[in-house]
């Protein structure tokens, strides 16, 4: 995921994670990253 | 001892950037940590039992965390101001830096201090204890012991290296305003060292992140409860407004007549941003209870609430500097702006009109303002090593450069003048002058003596047009001069790597504009081209004089009926008066006799008349040819000279 996502505060391995923004690709390839924030409970 | 290459460190109370330098090759590169973006945030958050988070991920974290996981956490900004005089400050500082150098080795990025030259940037009124700290700080934290170069010169340095100005401008007055995310630096460099600093601790570019988060509640009511109760205030107000920041400042820098709007899905959207709207908001702006907390989290400065203009607030902070420091606007010749927040385009409005005499071209900044003060220092070693080679080299070819380049455009530059004189004598003086008077005296004869004074009367009717002649002829030696002399100067710097002075060469061919005039009408002999053009004259009337005194006779036997008869008189009266009353007397009668116009025709004929017009042509060619020389040698002399100075300034840039 890390390659299509960048995120926002600190997100390890196991975390559960809210998608803010689609990645933009174009062929499979990635033009923009995407975010994602972890979900705190 | 081998050169190493350069590892940089603009370690700044927001932000602190990192860059690598080659050893030889001045090509500095910034050190991107991942998230695409210069640079790391000057922050640690200390976490129980987990290794501290550094940078934007630190104040993320800290931000989204709940009340129940922000008692296991603890965030540290604004040290570095404190190092001199806060263990606590120390140790934040310590640990930060060391965890950006753990972060590297993480990511795999070539960063080890141990085999770079290793410096860091310095604020330009840090004193010894600041030095000191940063030292203790800088080895502890695994960087080896660094050498330190003043933050703003790190900017000025930058745009040489780019060529965007001159070795000369450098060392002239250079301001360098460094505004960025949380700080706004003024620094006046002269002769490339800051003779004076100010600045203010909590003018920044998150004021403005905090401007677009109150901007986005009011355009969308009920939306600050809703992000409360859903745990985003913090990435919607920092994050994402600062997205939208930074996407309204771009358009509004190509645009300001248009509107912005932006939609951010499950957050609200921004409508129709004008620059109109921007400009009142940032005029009556109030800090939020947000960003005041955020200032309360670091060490010493807080902002109170309470209205204030931001852009008054950077214009204050400008022109009160500028004026405590007894700084006059003249003494600036450059503004270099660096930092984010240098992007907003009311920043250069504001610089063009407290300083209006500066040209647009003369406010520099970079595509990424960003890192240019750690690129910019990285680049030092490197640019010194440049510079004693390009000095070396330009003292080595400046003899064949003279001589070769200089030398035949300078002589085809007077040749272009010469040309143009010549021309407008042959024409004017000879064809409308000299010409008529000539073909006159051929057709209806007279005395030599009355030709003599009609001839001189010609050339000195013409001389109030000759001497603007010459005065409209000389700005073209020089203006063609400079432009090509500047040319080819810039193509052999720029063989070299550097920037062609800025300063012209302090030349004028108006001696009422300027005081180093070294051309004028005098310095081109404008009596001495009338004594040319009058001995060409009189050169001629002495030999037909002479023709007549002489032989006479024999030629105008010889040519048919009329000179039998002339000839003989004349010869008689001649020998008559040269044995009664010697020489002089007889070339005063024959300049007197009043000749008939076939005797007239007979001695100027066409074929002298021609040979007359390429004598006075070739006579005053040879004329400005040697009027011209001292004048060429002295142009040399100034190409020379402004070689030389840059050499001098190169050495001073070594001394840096």
């Amino acid at each position: 995921m890390a390659d299509r996502y960048t995120p926002f505060g600190l997100v390890e391995p196991g975390d559960r994670v809210t998608v803010e923004r689609e990645p933009v690709l174009r062929d499979e390839t990635v033009v923009s990253k995407g975010l994602v924030r972890r979900v705190r409970s | 001892m081998t050169p190493r290459p350069v590892l940089s460190v603009d370690f700044g109370t927001t932000k602190t950037y990192f860059s690598k330098c080659p050893a030889e090759d001045p090509s500095p590169v910034s050190v991107d940590f991942g998230d695409g973006r210069d640079g790391l945030l000057t922050a640690i958050l200390y976490r129980d039992g987990k290794d501290p988070l550094i940078g934007q991920t630190a104040l993320d974290e800290f931000g989204e965390a709940t009340t129940g996981e922000r008692a296991g956490l603890r965030l540290v900004t604004n040290f570095k101001p404190e190092i001199a005089l806060s263990g606590e400050a120390r140790t934040a500082a310590t640990d930060y830096l060391a965890a950006v150098l753990a972060e590297a080795g993480r990511q795999r990025l070539d960063v080890d201090p141990s085999v770079r030259q290793v410096l860091f940037g310095v604020p330009s009124e840090a004193d010894d204890g600041y030095r000191a700290a940063l030292k203790r700080v800088a080895e502890a934290a695994g960087y080896g012991t660094p050498e330190f170069v003043d933050e703003p010169k790190g900017a000025l340095l930058y745009h040489l290296k780019q060529r965007e100005i001159s070795v000369d401008q450098a060392l002239g007055g250079v301001l360098v305003v460094d505004f960025g995310g949380g700080t706004c630096d003024f620094a006046l460099l002269e002769g490339g060292r800051v003779t004076h600093s100010w600045g203010d601790m909590l003018l920044g570019g998150r004021l403005f992140d905090d401007l677009f988060h109150q901007w986005l509640l009011d355009q969308n009511p009920g939306l600050e409860e809703d992000l409360k109760a859903r745990g985003a205030s913090y990435f919607v107000g920092t994050y994402l407004c600062r997205e939208a920041k930074e996407f309204f400042s771009r358009s509004q820098a190509r645009d300001r007549t248009t509107a912005v709007s932006k939609v951010f899905p499950r957050y609200g959207r921004f409508t129709d941003l004008t620059w109109e709207e921007f400009v009142e908001r940032g005029t009556h702006y109030s800090p939020s209870r947000l960003i005041r907390q955020a200032f309360g989290a670091g060490a010493g400065n807080t902002l109170s609430d309470g209205e204030r203009d931001l852009f008054l607030w950077f214009r204050k902070s400008l022109t009160e500097g500028l004026r405590s420091k007894g700084i006059a606007n003249e003494r600036i010749t450059i503004v270099i702006l660096s930092g984010g927040s240098s992007l907003w385009p009311f920043v250069p409005d504001i610089l063009k009109e407290e300083l209006p005499h500066l040209e647009d071209q003369a406010i520099l900044r970079s595509d990424r303002p960003y890192a240019v003060i750690s690129m910019g220092i990285s680049v030092l070693p490197a640019l010194k090593r440049k510079f004693a080679r390009v000095r070396d080299a330009l003292r080595e070819e400046l003899p064949v450069f003279i001589d070769e380049e200089i030398r035949p455009l300078l002589e085809s530059r007077c040749a272009l003048v010469e040309d143009r004189i010549v021309a407008w004598s042959r024409a004017t003086i000879f064809q409308q002058g000299v010409g008529p008077v000539l073909e006159r005296f051929r057709a209806k004869g007279g005395s030599l003596s009355s030709l003599r004074k009609e001839l001189k009367k010609q050339v000195t009717l013409r001389e109030a047009d000759l001497r603007k002649t010459i005065g409209d002829a000389l700005p073209l030696l020089l203006s063609g001069l400079r432009g090509e002399a500047r040319e080819l100067l810039a193509e052999w710097f720029s063989a070299h790597g550097i920037a062609l002075p800025k300063r012209d060469f302090p030349l004028s061919a108006d001696p009422a504009q300027r005081s180093d005039t070294i051309l004028s009408t005098r310095a081109i002999g404008v009596e001495g081209m009338f004594d040319a053009l009058q001995t060409v004259l009189g050169g001629l009337l002495t030999a037909v004089t002479a023709v007549l005194s002489g032989g006479a006779g024999t030629a105008l036997i010889a040519s048919g009926p009329v000179g039998f008869v002339l000839g003989g008189v004349l010869g008689a009266s001649i020998a008559y008066l040269l044995a009664r009353y010697g020489k002089e007397k007889a070339r005063t009668f024959v300049e007197d006799l009043n000749l008939p116009p076939a005797v007239a025709g007979l001695l100027i004929d066409e074929g002298r008349i021609a040979a007359l017009q390429e004598e006075l042509s070739t006579n005053l060619r040879a004329h400005l040819e040697e009027r011209l020389a001292p004048t060429r040698s002295q142009l040399e002399g100034h190409i020379q000279n402004l070689v030389l100075d840059e050499m001098n300034a190169l050495n001073e840039i070594n001394s840096f």
